[in-house]
């Protein structure tokens, strides 16, 4: 058991909490911070298993999600005046 | 080379009628076209002026220098004896390009893609100037032939995962498990057959020749029928003449079948055009079982037929009634006299040879398709009857039509009695 | 003059030029002997080819006299019958057309050569039985007689094939000398001489293709003569008679011809019994004089049935004009009952007609006697149980013409029409034909007095039963649709045809076809409305399943990477 296989679950279940908070939860930024939250534990198994040097791509990619998401929520927030993504059906047929 | 040129000559046209808006420019265009076939056929030394590229994949052989010639001349006849305007005659020269194209294609790529290249014209033709509900059946119209073109892409990517090669020469010189070559022959009968028509593929074709302009059905049953035919001649029979021996039979019941089908629903059919668009289902599925006989004397006799039904039927439609002229129904009548295969029309030559090759396969073949002739008679002369004792109004007919009228009905009676050239 | 019937006098000297070449070929041929010319190559293909070639030997020559003749005869008639028609240069140009193929159908020294004098001399019955195209109902008879005649054109044709396959040619010459080597009873020959057989049935009229010869009759009278009686319907016998050795060789086909010659014999004479237009008895009289015809080339006989087609031709023609120039008088009445005591006003026709009468009876010493008595031994050989029955058909034809004699000709003048005799261009040629009826048989190997004094006395008998019936009280017995064929016809073959092209136009064609390609669409795009649910527009879904997706992959690329 190396310390890198620690990491790696580490990784998992982290992984695993975003995945299960993205499906689950009904608020829209609370289903950003899970994304995050993937993103991140996919850095951490990288790093632990590879070469560090893919964090810095998601770590830019996660930055420029997170301005370009909080962006468009906040112009959401102030169309339909709510944060719930079961009312944004408009996506619909 | 040369027929590089004789490919890219109606495009051209095509683009100069569109610019110059003259039905003169049209018809001279054609008859350029009409000649230089006509020498690249007959007298080829004399077209060494042309840089010699030879290219492969475009050649000719003695059943595309027949099948060209006929396009060429009926393309004039129908620009003479069109009564529409540029557009149409653009989209016209535009497949006229494409039939020389598959004329002459020696590579199953030129061919489909020259295949491909009459359906757009065809479509805007039927959208453009047809008549009735014409959207919708041009839309029938393009989804039955893009099935059976599918069906030919499908076995052409199968020959070509094959044998690395688009070249017929290489197809036609392989050879294939059993089981492959039936699924290679039903591929090719959709495709074909949908074409040509043969039944059961055939409902698309009497709406759409009802709804056309009459050059449009006179281009549609007397050239682009005939790509089905030749696909069979050059594709299928070199490729599996094996697997079509064996299901010779049932390939030929199911034909005669049609012969019978399309003769007897001609009978109830109403409308001028919509009778002799049956008839010509009836025509085309005998021609297509004297090809299938496989016999020398069927093919033979499905060659010599392939110049008869396009004359005929080219005439035929032309003859669409307007008039009661005397000469109007002399010439109807000889033409009806053709379409049903009286001696001394070259009809009945290759009624004659088809039924003969039947004959070598079993006479019970021969029988049912000869039924035909019986059947057949009776349509016509039915139909020829109505417009003979209709009462619409006299109108005079154009001396370009009453020309092409009199140059096709002597070709059916010449050629009848001196068929020497278009037996191979 | 000249000028109004220019067309008329120039066809009649064109089919008189064309006898005198029959003429010079006969003598040549009854001189030195058979000779061909060839002429020219039709087609070949791979193996096998055709020619064009005239062929003259003793019976190709008696039938090109015969119907130069004839047709000489009928042009002259002609010119006077049609005197008043706007068409009359159309009528005579398809008379000639008629002629022309006629000839090359007799003089071809092949069998296809023949086949294309066949069709074309149907084309020309066809143009000239609707030559009269304002008329919706002749119209239709010329289609029925075309369409009927080409019912036995593809027995014809399919006998040709059959032809080809076994001799490899269909060359009188070829043919003939290759058919030596052919075992009797060969199934090759048989199909050969059966579908041929065929062809006959429907060109000359015979069971079960007769029906279209009476409805033939609404043609001008002149053609009725010409092709209905004395040379179209002939071709059939000629035919025959040409193969007679193929025919040698199928004894079977034989019986089988012989005995369609009796039955229509019968049928045409029962059924002429009791028509009442007068072009009608005509018509039937032909079918039952072809049966009897035919009748003796089934027993074995050539020279006889040639022989009665020639006498027929005489005087067939001559009634047949006769006929048209009773019509022509009574301005253009057929029924005959509308007629009577025309022999006050129609002195001449009335002769010649009555010649052509006891010549078709059979009554000595007129050419028809000596022909049907060449008949009747003939078959006398083959079957008694045929020669009564063919006596019996005579006994039938002698009353049947007795009546048209009787009605047309005697008693009281039914009718306020006065009748008056034709000019002098249409009566000569009835003379003419009156000579020829009257003088042409004379010649009979197997005479015998009891023959001859008991057909008189038999025609005596009948003439005299039926005179009080028809002459005196002209009995109404007619029926015109007695025994009609047509009607079955119409009922068993025509109707259901008509009938299943509907059917299989509105089921077959619309419901099934269109229903299943429009299937195809309909499918398709049923399928996409389904898959279209699955727009949701929920968020949520579409996250789980992209999640889904991407987990299936994952497994599955683990399970069977690529």
């Amino acid at each position: 058991m190396n310390p890198e296989f620690h990491y790696l679950i580490l990784g998992c279940i982290l992984f695993s909490i975003g995945v299960l908070g993205v499906l689950i939860r009904r608020n829209v930024i609370i289903v950003l911070m899970c994304v995050e939250l993937m993103l991140n534990a996919v850095n951490l198994i990288l790093v632990s298993v590879c070469e560090p040097i893919f964090v810095f791509f998601i770590m830019m990619v996660a930055a420029v999600e997170v301005s370009v998401g909080l962006a468009l929520i906040a112009r959401i927030y102030r169309k339909f005046g709510t944060t719930d993504i079961s009312t944004f059906g408009q996506l619909k047929g | 080379m040369a027929l590089l040129v004789l490919i890219s000559l109606p495009l051209l046209g095509a683009l100069g009628v569109l610019v110059f808006k003259s039905r003169l420019f049209a018809v001279a265009v054609s008859t350029i076209i009409a000649f230089f076939t006509a020498t690249i056929v007959m007298r080829p030394d004399l077209l060494m002026m042309f840089p010699s590229i030879s290219l492969p994949s475009l050649a000719l052989t003695p059943l595309s220098s027949i099948l060209i010639i006929l396009t060429s001349l009926m393309v004039l006849a129908i620009i003479m004896t069109s009564e529409d305007s540029f557009g149409f005659i653009a989209l016209l020269l535009g497949i006229q390009a494409a039939l020389f194209g598959v004329f002459c294609a020696r590579t199953g790529l030129l061919f489909y893609i020259f295949w491909e290249m009459t359906l757009i014209p065809a479509f805007f033709m039927i959208v453009g100037w047809g008549s009735g509900d014409k959207l919708k059946i041009a839309i029938r119209f393009l989804l039955y032939n893009l099935v059976g073109s599918f069906a030919l892409l499908a076995v052409f990517i199968y020959l070509f995962l094959n044998t690395h090669s688009f070249a017929f020469s290489d197809w036609m010189t392989m050879v294939f498990p059993q089981s492959h070559q039936l699924w290679l022959l039903v591929g090719l009968m959709i495709a074909f057959g949908i074409k040509l028509p043969l039944v059961p593929f055939h409902r698309w074709q009497p709406d759409t020749y009802e709804c056309l302009p009459r050059s449009g059905t006179m281009l549609f049953s007397g050239l682009l029928s005939k790509l089905g035919i030749y696909g069979i001649l050059v594709v299928m029979v070199p490729l599996v003449p094996h697997a079509m021996l064996i299901h010779r039979s049932l390939i030929l019941t199911i034909i005669s079948i049609g012969v019978i089908y399309a003769s007897v629903v001609a009978l109830a059919e109403t409308g001028f055009k919509r009778v002799v668009a049956t008839v010509s289902i009836a025509h085309g599925s005998m021609l297509a079982a004297g090809v299938f006989s496989l016999t020398p004397i069927g093919i033979q006799g499905g060659i010599v037929q392939i110049v008869a039904h396009s004359l005929g039927v080219t005439a035929l439609f032309l003859c669409e009634p307007r008039v009661r002229s005397r000469f109007y129904l002399g010439i109807l009548f000889l033409s009806v006299l053709g379409s049903i295969g009286l001696p001394l029309t070259v009809g009945f030559i290759g009624e004659f040879l088809i039924l003969l090759g039947l004959s070598q396969v079993s006479l019970i073949y021969a029988l049912v398709c000869g039924v035909s002739i019986v059947l057949g008679a009776w349509v016509m002369l039915t139909l020829y009857q109505n417009v003979q004792s209709s009462s619409d109004t006299p109108i005079r007919l154009t001396d370009d039509e009453e020309t092409v009228l009199i140059a096709l009905v002597s070709a059916i009676f010449i050629l009848g009695i001196f068929p020497s050239v278009v037996l191979l | 003059m000249i000028k109004k019937h220019w067309a008329g006098i120039v066809a009649s000297l064109v089919v008189f030029l064309l006898f005198l070449t029959s003429l010079a070929a006969f003598n040549r041929v009854h001189t030195t002997g058979a000779f061909e010319v060839p002429l020219l190559n039709w087609f070949a293909v791979s193996g096998m080819s055709v020619t064009w070639g005239l062929l003259f030997d003793s019976l190709s020559t008696l039938m090109f006299t015969m119907i130069t003749g004839v047709a000489f005869l009928i042009h002259v008639y002609s010119i006077g019958y049609m005197a008043d028609d706007d068409n009359r240069a159309r009528f005579f140009w398809y008379l000639n057309l008629f002629v022309f193929f006629m000839v090359i159908l007799v003089l071809s020294d092949n069998f296809l050569g023949m086949f294309v004098g066949w069709e074309g001399v149907g084309l020309c019955s066809y143009l000239l039985i609707g030559f009269w195209s304002n008329n919706r109902s002749y119209l239709t008879a010329a289609k029925k007689a075309f369409v009927m005649n080409r019912i036995g054109d593809l027995g014809f044709i399919l006998g040709l094939l059959v032809m080809f396959l076994t001799f490899g040619s269909v060359q009188f010459s070829e043919v003939f000398s290759l058919v030596q080597q052919v075992p009797a009873n060969d199934i090759a020959l048989i199909l050969i001489t059966f579908l041929l057989f065929v062809g006959v049935t429907g060109k000359s009229a015979q069971l079960p293709l007769f029906t279209w010869l009476p409805d033939a009759m609404a043609g001008p009278t002149p053609v009725s003569a010409l092709i209905h009686a004395a040379t179209m319907v002939t071709a059939g016998i000629y035919m025959i008679a040409r193969s007679s050795a193929l025919y040698e060789l199928a004894p079977q086909v034989l019986t089988i011809v012989m005995w369609v010659g009796v039955a229509t014999a019968v049928v045409g004479a029962v059924i002429a019994l009791r028509q009442s237009d007068i072009k009608k008895v005509l018509a039937y009289s032909t079918v039952s004089q072809l049966g009897f015809m035919v009748a003796s080339l089934g027993a074995g006989a050539t020279f006889p049935a040639l022989f009665h087609m020639v006498t027929h031709a005489f005087f067939k023609a001559l009634l047949f004009l006769g006929a048209g120039s009773v019509i022509h008088g009574m301005g253009g009445e057929q029924d005959m009952y509308k007629m009577g005591g025309l022999k006050r006003d129609m002195p001449l026709t009335f002769s010649v007609f009555l010649v052509g009468a006891l010549a078709l009876s059979g009554c000595p010493p007129f050419s028809g006697f000596f022909s049907k008595d060449a008949i009747l031994l003939a078959v006398h050989h083959a079957s008694p149980i045929a020669f009564y029955t063919l006596i019996g058909v005579s006994i039938l034809t002698a009353i049947y013409v007795a009546r048209m004699v009787f009605l047309v000709f005697f008693g009281s003048q039914r009718s306020d029409t006065h009748a008056h005799e034709s000019p002098a261009v249409m009566t000569v040629p009835l003379v003419v034909l009156a000579v020829l009826a009257a003088g042409a048989g004379f010649y009979h190997p197997e005479l015998e007095l009891i023959m001859l004094g008991g057909t008189v006395i038999l025609l005596a008998l009948i003439w005299g039963l039926t005179y009080p019936r028809y002459a005196v009280k002209a009995v109404d017995d007619r029926c015109d649709q007695f025994l009609s064929f047509d009607l079955v016809y119409h009922a068993l073959i025509v109707t259901p045809i008509l009938a299943s092209g509907r059917l299989i136009h509105s089921f077959f064609d619309r419901d099934i076809i269109d229903n299943t390609a429009g299937g195809f669409g309909e499918l398709i795009s049923g399928l996409g409305q389904s898959l279209r649910s699955l727009h949701s527009g929920s968020i949520g879904f579409y996250l789980w399943m992209i999640t889904a997706y991407v987990a299936v992959f994952l497994i599955g690329f683990s399970i069977w990477p690529f």
